[in-house]
């Protein structure tokens, strides 16, 4: 009885889907539509991208509905796009199974291999050479440039055995570094620390306060250390080039210091996975709060002393003590002064070295002026492995394209006449052309035809 | 000085504009003296232009690669480099002239609009990374443009009777010349894998994350991954001849723009680098 197509369909469901990772038409659709994918979404910004997709939307009302309706106002973490990227991988990976295949034997079983090509080559030969001379036709491979073992019965010429691991490397390295990037995605955290001068903040999830952005695996991997700015200087001058403002960061742990150096562009400063970037320098304001049960906190805080007229930028603080809670904003006022706004209302303007006295029997002292500097914390494991996935495409890719596998091997065939077989990439195409214009070319006279 | 670099600069347009002119009439009418003469015209080009790069690099203290004006002009002077090296190997290749040095003389024109003011390397720029980045860049772009080069040949020498083909005799056969596309590509391919590759870490020294998707970001990977499927076709699918051409061509354009249009069109941070006027953030 025959099997409907749906049965048979079902019946080599892994084998099929091998096929269609495998297939060479699948893979060129696959590279097209990811390609057109990312310049379709290059056309709008993207929501995360601030200012610049609010102006867009807004211009664009009816067209950004559609875009984020289908989701494609965060093109790179779409469903569409993932599975794509899934699917390369994947496919990328098959191709690399299939290449490492190819080149075992070469590469595992180099005796055998070599067997196996001259028996074929005596066998069933490509072409059959113009001489019966190994000797002339082991010379004449020679002439191409190629390295030539000569045996009683044929001549073997072949690349290093490298170039026949270096396809399989490259696929590898290449579905290897999608990998890690797309684990890197899901491991990594970052976010910015605001520091003034002489002040420091740990590693930790409550230290930032502008938010923390971090994958679902995270885990909470904080490293607990202790991130100090020692000072900032205005002006830091390396080989000659001044950098800008730049802090002088220390880094502890228990006590022990870890680093210590100023940050600034191009100079971040690497701690275990910490990678800390210098974002921003800007003014702080050094203040001493006085609580009712005789405790002190003198503490620094980023803020702008300069008043804005419609929407001046406070300072948030939640300050606790004695098992009190004491929520308070700092608000710039006039003449360099600030007020302090808490439940019970705004106080009068202070001023550097004044004194003000709020609800709940604290008071507090503006002390004066500093500055912080916002550290861009990056926290990804990953980052080196991607490094190394990197090198290792590139050098396989480099030795792929430019050092092709090749092989070219003579043989006596049964009649005595010699067979020749070629084994070459099809980026190679002109090699297997010369090898066959060089066997079947005549010999010069007094030599043997 | 500026004024030398000035006189070199407008130099060389005049000179490529007459090779692009004789190579055009070469072409058309099938000239040999015109397409000598377009050849003699884009040597004398390159060296003037040469002359202005180096008097630049002199006077602002670093190579060709901040702002427009100098980015621009280095790869017209790549473009026409490349097939300058190639038609003294490939004598037939001249005949892809009128479209090679008409385009270095549009990306030098185009230069040339752009405010030269010489700007500094500071902040995030002030990295070996810079240098590393933008050489490998070029390169990238050199092997493209020969690859567009010997594309365009084989799309000329396949319309028997049109103009190039009483020139058809000069070149290396179908084979030869698709192979050589496949080598010019394959060198870009991998030139351009080290300019990502290299752009990635340092734009993690430099804002602590390897991959932002800026725009010209995306535009290079879009690049890269045409001349991908440009080797993956050729390779397993066996692909050539015209489609492969068409297919190298139009990746040269998208490469193109995502070194000199992106930073026009898009708000992106490498584009700030690259704006027409002042204002380097």
């Amino acid at each position: 009885m025959s099997s409907t197509p749906a049965a048979e369909w079902g019946s080599d469901v892994p084998g099929r889907i091998v096929r269609m990772l495998r297939s060479r038409q699948a893979a060129l659709w696959l590279l097209a539509s990811l390609t057109l994918y990312l310049v379709v979404v290059t056309a709008w910004p993207h929501s995360g991208s601030g200012n610049t997709a609010d102006v867009w939307s807004r211009s664009h009302p009816m067209l950004w509905r559609v875009i984020d309706a289908t989701g494609l106002s965060q093109p790179y973490v779409h469903p569409l796009f993932l599975a794509s990227v899934a699917w390369l991988v994947l496919a990328t990976g098959a191709c690399a199974w299939e290449r490492t295949r190819w080149a075992a034997a070469p590469l595992a079983r180099p005796a055998q291999w070599r067997a196996s090509l001259r028996r074929s080559t005596a066998e069933n030969p490509e072409l059959v050479a113009t001489t019966t001379d190994v000797a002339l036709a082991a010379a004449r491979l020679s002439s191409l440039g190629l390295r030539v073992e000569v045996g009683e019965s044929g001549a073997f010429a072949a690349s290093h055995r490298w170039a026949f691991s270096a396809s399989p490397t490259f696929h590898w390295a290449l579905a290897g570094l999608l990998l890690i990037a797309a684990l890197g995605q899901l491991t990594r955290a970052e976010g910015s620390l605001d520091i003034a001068q002489g002040e420091s903040a740990i590693d930790r999830r409550s230290s930032y306060v502008h938010g923390l952005a971090a994958g679902p695996l995270f885990a909470e991997r904080f490293s607990e250390v202790t991130i100090g700015v020692e000072s900032i200087a205005a002006q830091h001058v390396v080989d000659g080039v001044d950098r800008g403002a730049s802090p002088l960061v220390t880094v502890r742990q228990e006590g022990r210091a870890l680093a210590r150096a100023y940050i600034y562009p191009n100079a971040p400063m690497r701690v275990g996975g910490l990678l800390l970037h210098r974002g921003a320098i800007g003014p702080a304001v050094r203040m001493r709060f006085d609580f009712p049960d005789r405790s002190t906190r003198t503490l620094a805080v980023p803020f702008e002393l300069r008043e804005t007229t419609s929407r001046p930028v406070t300072a948030r603080l939640d300050l606790r003590s004695g098992g009190q809670a004491y929520p308070l904003e700092l608000v710039p006022a006039s003449a360099g002064r600030l007020s302090l706004r808490s439940s019970g209302g705004e106080s009068e303007p202070i001023g550097p070295g004044a004194t003000v006295q709020l609800p709940g029997g604290v008071s507090a002292t503006f002390i004066g002026r500093t500055s912080y500097a916002r550290l861009l914390v990056a926290n990804d494991p990953t980052v080196p492995w991607l490094y190394g996935a990197f090198a290792i495409a590139i050098v396989s890719a480099g030795v792929a394209l430019l050092i092709p596998p090749r092989a070219a091997v003579v043989e006596r065939m049964g009649d005595g006449r010699l067979g020749v077989r070629v084994v070459a990439s099809t980026l190679d195409s002109a090699f297997r052309a010369r090898v066959h214009d060089a066997l079947a070319m005549r010999a010069t006279a007094g030599g043997e035809e | 000085m500026v004024q030398l670099e000035t006189v070199a600069v407008w130099l060389t347009l005049g000179l490529y504009a007459l090779s692009s002119a004789a190579f055009v009439v070469g072409l058309a009418f099938a000239r040999e003296w015109a397409l000598r003469s377009g050849v003699v015209a884009a040597a004398a080009g390159i060296v003037s232009h040469t002359v202005a790069i180096a008097v630049r690099w002199v006077a602002v203290g670093h190579g060709p690669y901040m702002g427009f004006f100098e980015v621009a002009s280095l790869l017209a002077w790549v473009s026409a480099a490349v097939f300058l090296g190639a038609c003294v190997r490939y004598r037939g290749l001249r005949m892809a002239g009128a479209f090679v040095m008409a385009g270095a003389l549009l990306v030098l024109g185009a230069a040339l609009l752009a405010d030269r003011a010489a700007q500094p390397v500071v902040g995030t720029l002030a990295s070996s990374w810079l240098v590393i980045h933008v050489t490998f860049a070029n390169l990238a772009f050199g092997c493209y443009a020969g690859a567009f080069l010997t594309s365009v040949a084989i799309l000329l020498a396949r319309r028997e009777g049109r103009p190039g083909s009483v020139f058809l005799a000069r070149l290396p056969d179908a084979e030869g010349l698709d192979d050589l596309t496949a080598r010019f590509v394959s060198a870009g391919f991998l030139f351009q894998a080290v300019m990502i590759a290299t752009g990635a870490v340092w734009a993690n020294e430099a804002w602590g994350r390897y991959w932002n998707w800026d725009p010209i970001e995306t535009w290079s990977l879009v690049a890269w991954a045409l001349y991908a499927l440009w080797l993956h076709a050729r390779l397993t699918l066996k692909w050539r001849g015209e489609r492969m051409a068409w297919l190298a061509i139009l990746a040269l354009a998208i490469v193109a723009f995502s070194l000199l249009g992106v930073p026009l069109v898009y708000d992106s941070i490498h584009g700030a680098y690259l704006r027409m006027g002042p204002g380097t953030p």
